[in-house]
């Protein structure tokens, strides 16, 4: 009997080593290794090919959107940067040649994309189509409404843009016509001498979660064409950069706000007629020469609700540094500046004397 | 405490005297006994496995082929048959949930003592059923809660039903988790906060854990009053323990690889000493579910000393420290894309190792002191003293200002780009295609955590030229440390052979700390301790989007977190508890019946460590806190104009509760038993529940009251000739509960609340168990079927609110479609039939059920037992009348209606509805065999065989996910997917054991 005790200990034993080793190996070690970098794509990872411009790139452009079929390599760095929120599930890049919006579709981009980053994008299967003026790249899309859509699927990043070495970059100064110069849009530009227009558009939605159409909007901008007291209201008494849902929420709660005294006015009579706030874009107009530059900011980002430096509504002369874009509204031309983030805003003078 | 002492001091004045035992079962006698003679036999009925008293067993005595004499072995399990004439006797013992036994007695002309007659549970598998037979289910972030009920019991029914039906959740009579009482040594050990079952404080402590006494439904027990759903009372005493050497190794494929225990019991020495101990490894991961592991550990010890016959002192320790990988629920598009229902989001590969993201992690030692004492034959009083402390983590990925790490996210889903009807707005086929490729071939591992891209972008991520990087991907670990004090005092009082009185008190106190700490930074060199949601919306504003206001005032900038550190939230949660009860327990003859009744006090408070930015509340001297940055007050305040705060102590929510119960027995010839029980309850909220959220500010919910229960169940039972059967109605109404979901909402970056308050439910239905001998010597025919009918019958209110946000989103709003929804009258061709004035017609109301459980459970299995010690058994379930978690948010107006504002019969017949699972049937197996090796050694083991017809469509839970997606057409919403967890397919265990 003890000889089979032995054997009934030995055949357990061997039984609790062989499922040791397997479970061993199925709980996971307390510690990880941290993981390797990233790889850094440099040319060498594309043996044999010559890069596009992003010049020729936008003149694939025909007028109606093109989806590319064929290996076009595009290098180019990184011009812009959501992380202040002023841009959403876009991004920019420009090479020597020009500058050309990259419809991403995914969010926080700046954490992978960084200001300045060379990145190489296979344009094989993406498509060029324009906006409102402005040819981007993005993905074919589905919706007629729209000539190019976000990418979105990170399969679709993963093989088509790979990120390059970082690197550094400094805005291109332009003039007063360099603002209208297509070849600029898309680019990072410094607008030097610049002083503010008090001037602004944007659009207001009575409410917000009804259709954003009809009598539900109500447009702050000046319109020459309107013979009414419309000119003498200026900004409208908006003097952020733009409005997040809380800035206009204080703007509604302010029983002294009244849009400069736009409100009574044809097309609204109360405030009380806003049912919920809302965040919204806004276009703060600046005059160089006779050139206006809309600096086009977003009711989602942090500097929404910062107020424009008071120098700069007394009439200071500031420079602007962002993504010099474009915008038809089909009433006419737009020139608009993206702001990475107000570090793009330098006031070099007062009452104009600084350039 | 007072009434304790005195009930102590005072009972044995009235208490008799004489030091026999009094039998106090009933005879059923056959034959004239001889009146002088002293010839006798006496002994204990117990439960071999723990010792426990096992009352009600019959045993019948025969001499040759007569009976001689049928008792029954009273509360104690003790029984006593004297004036038996001299000779040889053959005495058959059976009890409902035993297997039967037969002892052979020779009456010489003296009271034979037999000691202990001990039984074998008629469910051997049944020993190896814990709480780690459940998969930690990883629900934390959905609202919904994950607490599965263990059935216990030595009764035919819940023998069968507690084993068979887990493998689907089973709740039995649908009721939470919380309503089940679980005792350890007498006292109760509910959570403090949540009213759960704690199982996992000693799973892997099977041996140490053994010896149970439980009571069904409404049933008092000699340890506490009870509520509705039993009472389960685990003696943990060494020297309830089996005394000798047992190691065990069990292997399964369904949860763990590998379990290894080991148990030594001393028994109780001659000296008085008994010790034991037990420990246990759980290891490795399964077949089924990647991802999910088990690294835990199990140790018990307990030492227990006898004073002479009257006092025993007894010392017990226990924990089960390690940690355990969680499984996540996906949708059904994530399953068919990847082929699996039982796949799992929580993990990824990092540098080739898995890794899981979800880790519950925990140390929670328990101390127990416990002193017995039997100052007189017919008085047992006894005190205990319960502590439990230490750690309980769950780990999960934070993240700020980056994407959505989580692989299933829908954005990244194919449904996410395309969806066949056109009102969804998502009409890209392509990118549908790209996006299915990717998971179905899981190309650069879209199926799981990307570790190395959140290490990465960590990596990159520096902070204004500098080269230190701020996190933006960190692993958390969510803490619960509980310091949980418990006092129990209970005597028993035989006054009678009429009347025992059992009763006590018993006092808890505790103070558990909520807070996050950062458990791994994940490659980059530090956090920052601020609200990302809020700063998206007070970005003007540093101060509101704090975490830790005080220490952002004291230094100017917000704290930078390492390792270690705590942050977000940190409150402690402080319950106290106090209830008295007793029990009288009547017997007189055939008859016996009890009335008992219970009287408490609850309150509880919150008391916030941090000062939250959003809800800053007062200064110390009770002036309004001002911003440094915008000079804006930061005192914000409620619809009532209380101010709304974080830190400090919140307002006493306190409850005093009281519930009564009775019950009465008939017990009449031939084994049958007839009984009845009825009962009022009046229960207090728990800390859990009473909160709107308590992550961030003292607010209580509105309209917090005690849930009034009443319940009360008729039950017949049959018991004789290896017969065993129980049948029994029952039927509970459920009022005024309270619920707080807690999920995580992505669009919001932050936990939105859903606290809902006024649930009511009502749950009937029928329960049967039978165990039928039949013509082959041990084989039996066994089945058990649980038929119910759960209901809401309310619609509650609810008040939802986001974490970081002062806004109230629904305030204390009515859930209209809660309980039920109106189904509408359609004509053949489908379209919806109006009346007179052009108003849609109503078919049904459509109710809504108690989800979670099927409500139709049966089992019907054959089970051979042969005297070689081998047994076989095979059996086949059925399950149906399952339901999905249902969220208020699809049940309000809101959701109904849509964006136009207009509940049309299509949008609440949708929007509405409640998912029912489909039926369910498995077939399991399983034989086991054990030798004797010398009369000393003891070999076994056991197999088992679960879902051997390896279905993988059974639903065991899920939720529904607390979101609408806008139509394009801007009438109606739609729904996000539900969420659901899948039953593993074939599955085995064997378990094999080595005693001496």
């Amino acid at each position: 009997m003890n000889r089979m005790i032995k054997n009934i200990i030995l055949l357990a034993g061997g039984v609790v080593l062989a499922l040791s080793a397997m479970s061993c190996d199925e709980f996971p070690p307390v510690k990880y290794d941290d993981p390797e970098p990233y790889k850094v794509y440099t040319d060498a990872d594309f043996p044999g090919v010559t890069f596009t411009s992003v010049a020729d790139l936008k003149a694939m452009y025909e007028g109606e959107p093109v989806e590319i079929r064929r290996d076009v390599y595009i290098k180019a760095q990184v011009n812009s940067s959501d992380q202040s929120g002023n841009l959403y599930r876009t991004m920019y890049v420009q090479d020597a040649t020009g500058g050309i919006e990259v419809k991403m579709g995914t969010r926080n981009l700046y954490n992978e994309y960084k200001f300045g980053q060379w990145v190489y994008i296979n344009c094989n299967g993406l498509s060029v189509g324009d906006y409102n003026g402005m040819v981007g790249l993005g993905y074919k899309s589905a919706d007629p409404k729209y000539e190019t859509a976000y990418i979105d699927s990170q399969y679709i990043i993963d093989t088509h843009i790979f990120r390059g070495e970082p690197g550094k970059l400094e805005p291109i100064l332009i003039d007063e016509a360099g603002i209208t110069a297509k070849d600029n849009y898309g680019r990072y530009v410094t607008v030097s001498g610049l002083t503010y227009g008090n001037q602004i558009f944007a659009i207001l939605y009575k409410d917000p979660n009804a259709e954003h159409e009809g009598d539900n909007r109500w447009f702050l901008s000046y319109d020459p064409s309107y013979d009414g007291p419309v000119n003498t209201y200026g900004n409208f008494g908006i003097d952020t950069w733009a409005i997040s849902e809380t800035g206009f929420q204080k703007l509604l709660d302010d029983p002294d706000f009244d849009f400069n005294g736009a409100i009574p006015c044809e097309d609204i009579q109360s405030k009380s007629e806003f049912v919920a706030p809302y965040s919204y874009s806004v276009s703060q107009y600046f005059r160089k020469g006779s050139t206006d530059l809309q600096v086009r900011s977003s009711g989602y980002a942090r500097f929404a609700d910062t107020r424009i430096d008071q120098e700069i509504l007394d009439g200071a002369t500031v420079n602007l540094t962002g993504i010099l874009t474009y915008y038809n509204s089909g009433s006419g031309a737009n020139y608009q500046m993206i702001l990475n983030d107000l570090n793009g805003v330098e006031i070099v003078g007062s009452d104009g004397a600084g350039e | 405490m007072a009434i304790l002492l005195a009930a102590v001091f005072a009972l044995p004045a009235f208490a008799q005297t004489d030091t026999k035992k009094t039998y106090k079962g009933r005879l059923e006698v056959y034959e004239n006994l001889v009146k002088d003679n002293k010839g006798g036999v006496e002994g204990t009925v117990v439960n071999r496995s723990g010792r426990v008293p096992v009352a009600d067993a019959m045993l019948t005595l025969y001499r040759g082929e007569t009976v001689v004499l049928k008792g029954y072995s009273d509360t104690d399990g003790y029984f006593l048959f004297e004036n038996l004439p001299n000779g040889i006797y053959r005495m058959t013992v059976s009890a409902a949930g035993f297997e039967p036994s037969v002892v052979n007695v020779t009456v010489e002309g003296f009271m034979k003592d037999l000691m202990f007659v001990s039984l074998v549970a008629s469910q051997t598998v049944t020993s190896e059923l814990d709480e780690s037979n459940f998969a930690e289910f990883d629900m934390i972030d959905s609202g919904y809660d994950d607490s599965p009920s263990i059935l216990y019991g030595n009764d035919v029914y819940t023998n069968i039903a507690g084993y068979d039906f887990s493998s689907v959740r089973f709740k039995n009579r649908g009721y939470n988790s919380e309503t089940q009482d679980v005792y350890l040594s007498g006292i109760r050990m509910n959570d403090a906060l949540t009213g759960y079952t704690p199982w996992s404080l000693w799973s892997g402590l099977n041996e140490a854990m053994r010896s149970k006494e439980t009571t069904i439904g409404v049933e008092p027990s000699d340890y506490g009053f009870g509520g509705y759903n039993g009472v389960t009372n685990i003696l943990a005493t060494p020297s309830s323990v089996r005394p000798g050497w047992r190691f065990s190794l069990l292997t399964n494929s369904a949860l763990y690889r590998l379990r290894l225990m080991a148990t030594y019991a001393s028994g109780q020495l001659d000296n008085g000493w008994s010790y034991a101990f037990n420990v246990s490894a759980r290891l490795g991961g399964n077949d089924w579910v990647q991802g999910v592991y088990y690294r835990s550990f199990a140790y018990y010890a307990g030492v227990e000393k006898k004073f002479g016959d009257e006092h025993r002192l007894s010392l017990m320790v226990f924990a089960t420290p390690g940690q355990r990988g969680a499984q996540n629920a996906s949708t059904q598009e994530v399953y068919d894309l990847v082929g699996s229902n039982t796949y799992n989001s929580n993990w990824g590969y990092q540098n080739g190792k898995m890794r899981n993201a979800r880790v519950r992690n925990t140390h929670e030692p328990v101390m127990v002191l416990k002193y017995t004492a039997n100052p007189l034959e017919n008085l047992e009083a006894s005190a205990t003293i319960l502590y439990r402390t230490g750690k309980n983590g769950y780990t999960a990925l934070d993240w700020y200002d980056a994407q959505d790490p989580r692989p299933d996210y829908y954005r990244y889903l194919p449904s996410y780009f395309y969806i066949e009807n056109d009102d969804y707005d998502r009409v890209d086929q392509t990118k549908f295609g790209w996006a299915t490729e990717a998971w179905q071939y899981n190309i650069n591992n879209t199926q799981h955590i990307n570790w190395d891209r959140l290490y990465n972008i960590n990596y990159n991520n520096f902070v204004n030229g500098t080269d230190r990087t701020r996190s933006k991907y960190i692993q958390e670990e969510r803490r619960t440390d509980q310091n949980d004090l418990n006092f129990n005092a209970s005597v028993k009082w035989r006054a009678s052979s009429l009347f025992t009185l059992t009763g006590g008190v018993d006092y808890k106190w505790n103070r558990t700390e909520y807070y996050k700490r950062v458990n791994d930074l994940l490659g980059g060199d530090y956090y920052l301790n601020i609200d990302q949601f809020a700063e998206r919306d007070f970005a003007s504003d540093a101060a509101k989007i704090q975490n830790d206001l005080d220490y952002y005032l004291a230094n100017g900038a917000a704290q930078e977190l390492v390792k270690g550190d705590k942050y977000s939230y940190d409150y402690y949660a402080n319950v106290r508890r106090a209830n008295i009860w007793a029990n009288g327990n009547f017997s007189a003859g055939a008859f016996k019946g009890y009335v008992a009744a219970e009287a408490g006090y609850t309150k509880f408070w919150r008391d916030g460590l941090l000062r939250k930015g959003l809800f800053a509340g007062l200064n110390d001297d009770g002036t309004e806190i001002v911003s440094p940055v915008t000079n804006e007050v930061l005192t914000s305040y409620d619809s009532n104009g209380d101010v709304i705060t974080s830190k400090g102590r919140s307002k006493v929510a306190d409850f005093f509760t009281w519930s009564v119960k009775g019950g009465a027995s008939w017990f009449f010839t031939g084994g049958h038993r007839v009984y009845a029980n009825v009962g009022y309850f009046n229960d207090a909220p728990t800390f859990s529940q009473a909160f709107v959220s308590p992550r961030t500010r003292n607010t209580l919910i509105p309209n917090l009251t005690t849930t009034k229960t009443f319940s009360a169940d008729v039950n017949y039972t049959y018991s004789n000739n290896g017969y065993d059967i129980r049948v029994t109605g029952f039927y509970t109404k459920i009022n005024d509960q309270t619920d707080v979901m807690s999920f995580y909402d992505d669009s919001q970056n932050s936990f939105t609340n859903f606290a809902m308050s006024g649930i009511d439910q009502r749950h009937m239905g029928v329960e049967l168990g039978f165990k039928v001998p039949l013509p082959l010597d041990g084989l039996s025919l066994q089945g058990v079927l649980s038929w119910g009918e759960y209901v809401y019958t309310s619609n509650p209110r609810m008040t939802q609110t986001v974490d970081n946000s002062a806004e109230v989103v629904f305030d204390n709003a009515i859930v209209p479609y809660w309980m039920s929804h109106p189904v509408y009258a359609k004509d053949i061709d489908g379209v919806y039939l109006t009346d007179d004035e052009g108003n849609y017609i109503v078919d049904k109301n459509q109710k809504h059920y108690v989800p979670s459980t099927p409500q139709l459970a049966a089992s019907l299995g054959f089970n051979y037992r042969l005297p070689t010690y081998w047994f076989f058994e095979l059996n086949a379930n059925y399950f149906d009348k399952a339901y999905l978690d249902m969220n208020p948010l699809y049940r309000t107006d809101l959701a109904v209606q849509g964006m136009d504002g207009n509940a049309s019969p299509v949008e609440i017949e949708y929007m509405a509805a409640q998912e029912k699972f489909d039926p369910v049937f498995l077939l399991n197996a399983s034989v086991g065999k054990s030798w004797y090796i010398d009369r000393k050694y003891n070999f076994g083991f056991s197999l088992e065989i679960k879902n051997i017809l390896n279905n993988r469509n059974v639903k065991t839970g899920g939720y529904e996910q607390t979101r609408l997606i806008d139509s394009a057409s801007g009438e109606r919403y739609y729904r996000f997917d539900p969420k659901y967890f899948y039953m593993s397919g074939i599955n085995y265990m064997l378990n094999l054991y080595f005693r001496f």
